[in-house]
């Protein structure tokens, strides 16, 4: 049995010619499974769309897609094309803000059979092209969503509203603009890279020990002679080996309570030259990090006073400089080379610093060099040192005496 | 005395229903969904003089009060539109942005005949190219518009520093009329729910 569904709007009537298969039922509305013929009129446009149900189906689709693309203004691709890159029987476009152009593929008259499936493959010119107006194109879509609401007709088509998903609106921007980023922060990483080349590496800096300067400049600040200190001068032109003896050829050597080693008072030039410039200490690379040890030894390690001891370290070490003293090639200074040197109680040079400028010159004509003794631990433990001051005169005469003086025995 | 449900859980009206959760990533509007929804109800109001009263007593009628509760919860949640002056900071959830669509499309729908005649006006004086104010009414429309869009938006904001041009704020009026004219539409509230998260779905 026939049936007829239209679907009128003040600009646009949808009119669906099919068939009820049920033609049993009789009353009421019938639902309508087959569709025979399709006319869409617009109005203002004479000749009305006709086809058949994959006219209807392609007009649907793309209707209600290209109302999405309209409320979103992203592009809907099912407005315009089937799978696969087909393009779609019914198509619709935006040619201006309040224009829209809907374009039919083929034309379809004869709207059944084998006929119309072989018009669609055929390339055709567009058979009929509409210029919508947003308000015809609003009562299409109306008509669209009438068609769908009726579930009297054609029940297995339904709306079916999805959004898009995001490679719909990354598609909106041309490649140049995406690729923009990109590209601008992969040039940005090069150029960097390239001028990070040529700049040369950061000097590598040992944290200096806190410890190093405190005790050395604590004298200097208080650099005048206190007055109740006995000043002794010893002229001794032989190797003072007496632990009684002043450092002998310092000029202005104080010496206070020895109860109190941190105000002992120095001004003696001896110390100057290496407290007031650190950097002295190290001749080579290779003694950098051994100036900053021997600065911990001397300054925190425990003094041996003893003056028995002081002795016998004295005499230990005289004999063991002595040694290799002579080993060495005859000296070519011609001023005395000043030292401050620790000792350990039994006799090892744990390390030394120059007391004065021709000391560090000529520091590779001493023996102090070969005979230091090298910790292999990291960290040296605190054995107790002795702080001598050893001279090393021109004519070949090795003076040796307690940097801090002795405590005379009661 | 019993309560037939805790206060502090608002059950979202059965109305909502009717729009099904998109596939976003997160379940909060993105920012294209916030800024068109309060874009949307400008131009009610620009259309409407009585625009944000009728919103509110739109909301009643919906049955939407467990959501828009008053005027200052429905100002919060049209102001997370990114491009406002004083935008908050707050998401915009699928139940509340679905209320807003449905009270979108229920005032549209009451000024269906305006929008068509507006919509018809306009494309009659484009084609004569005759200036926009030769309608009094449509007239009045784009200057209420424009009056609202600056007053409300950021300027420092580059997206609202497009619209420099009255040409331009027109444009984006005449846009938003004919949008609104789809929502008057028998699934103008699917139509408009679904295009609102174009490009944005996983």
């Amino acid at each position: 049995m026939t049936i007829q569904r239209q679907y009128s709007l003040p600009n646009c009537q949808l009119v669906i010619d099919g068939l009820s298969q049920d033609a049993a039922d009789v009353t009421g509305r019938p639902p309508m499974s087959v569709v025979t013929h399709v006319e869409c009129r617009v109005a203002g446009h004479d000749r009305p769309i006709l086809g058949g149900k994959e006219l209807l189906e392609s007009l649907v689709k793309a209707v209600s897609a290209y109302a999405q693309e309209y409320l979103s203004g992203i592009p809907h691709p099912a407005a315009r094309l089937k799978h696969r890159g087909i393009p779609e029987l019914v198509q619709l476009q935006r040619i201006d803000t309040n224009l829209h152009r809907l374009t039919v593929q083929s034309q379809v008259d004869n709207p059944t059979g084998k006929d119309q499936a072989k018009l669609y493959q055929m390339p055709t010119t567009p058979a009929a092209q509409l210029d919508l107006t947003t308000v015809q194109l609003f009562d299409m879509v109306e008509a669209v969503d009438q068609f769908f609401a009726d579930a009297q007709t054609l029940p297995e088509l339904s709306l079916n509203l999805t959004p898009l998903s995001k490679r719909f609106a990354a598609a909106q921007e041309p490649i140049a603009k995406r690729a923009l980023p990109a590209a601008l922060g992969l040039s940005g990483l090069t150029v960097a890279a390239i001028a990070l080349f040529y700049v040369p590496n950061p000097p590598n800096r040992r944290p200096q020990p806190i410890a190093a300067n405190p005790a050395l400049n604590q004298p200097l600040a208080s650099a005048t002679p206190s007055p109740t200190g006995t000043a002794t001068a010893s002229p001794a032109a032989t190797v003072a080996v007496s632990p009684s003896a002043s450092p002998s050829a310092s000029p202005a050597t104080t010496l206070a309570s020895p109860a109190s080693p941190e105000s002992v008072v120095v001004a003696s030039p001896l110390v100057s030259p290496a407290a007031a410039s650190p950097a002295i200490a190290s001749p080579n690379g290779s003694q950098a990090g051994g100036s900053q040890e021997i600065d911990a030894i001397l300054n925190t390690a425990p003094e041996i006073r003893e003056p028995g001891k002081l002795d016998s370290i004295i005499v230990a070490l005289q004999s063991k400089l002595y040694k290799g003293w002579n080993a060495k090639p005859p000296q070519s200074f011609t001023t005395k080379l000043e030292y401050r040197v620790g000792v350990a109680e039994n006799g090892d040079i744990l390390g030394f610093k120059f007391a004065n400028d021709a000391a560090l010159t000529y520091v590779k004509e001493t023996p102090l060099l070969d005979l230091r003794y090298n910790p292999t631990g990291a960290t040296p433990s605190p054995v107790p040192v002795a702080q001598l001051l050893v001279i090393f005169r021109p004519d070949g005469i090795l003076e040796i005496s307690p940097w801090h003086g002795t405590t005379e025995t009661p | 005395m019993q309560l037939s449900r805790p206060p502090s859980q608002p059950i979202a009206p059965a109305i909502l229903d009717a729009l099904p959760n998109p596939p976003l990533p997160e379940a909060v509007c993105p920012r294209r969904t916030r800024q068109q929804l309060d874009l949307m109800l400008l131009a009610i109001e620009a259309l409407d003089l009585g625009g944000a009263e009728a919103m509110l007593t739109a909301a009643k009628e919906l049955e939407l009060q467990s959501v828009i509760k008053n005027r200052v919860s429905f100002w919060r949640l049209r102001a997370t539109n990114p491009l406002r002056r004083y935008s908050q900071r707050r998401p915009l959830t699928l139940t509340e942005a679905k209320a807003l669509v449905f009270m979108t499309c229920h005032l549209a729908r009451r000024m269906t005949v305006l929008i068509r005649q507006m919509l018809l006006v306009y494309d009659q004086l484009l084609e004569k190219q005759l200036p926009l104010e030769q309608h009094i009414r449509l007239a009045s429309y784009l200057e209420r518009f424009r009056a609202h869009f600056r007053s409300r938006m950021n300027p420092k904001r580059t997206a609202v520093i497009a619209y420099n041009s009255d040409e331009k704020l027109n444009q984006l009026a005449m846009s938003l009329l004919g949008q609104l004219l789809f929502c008057t539409g028998a699934a103008g509230a699917q139509r408009f729910w679904s295009s609102l998260f174009d490009g944005e779905a996983s």
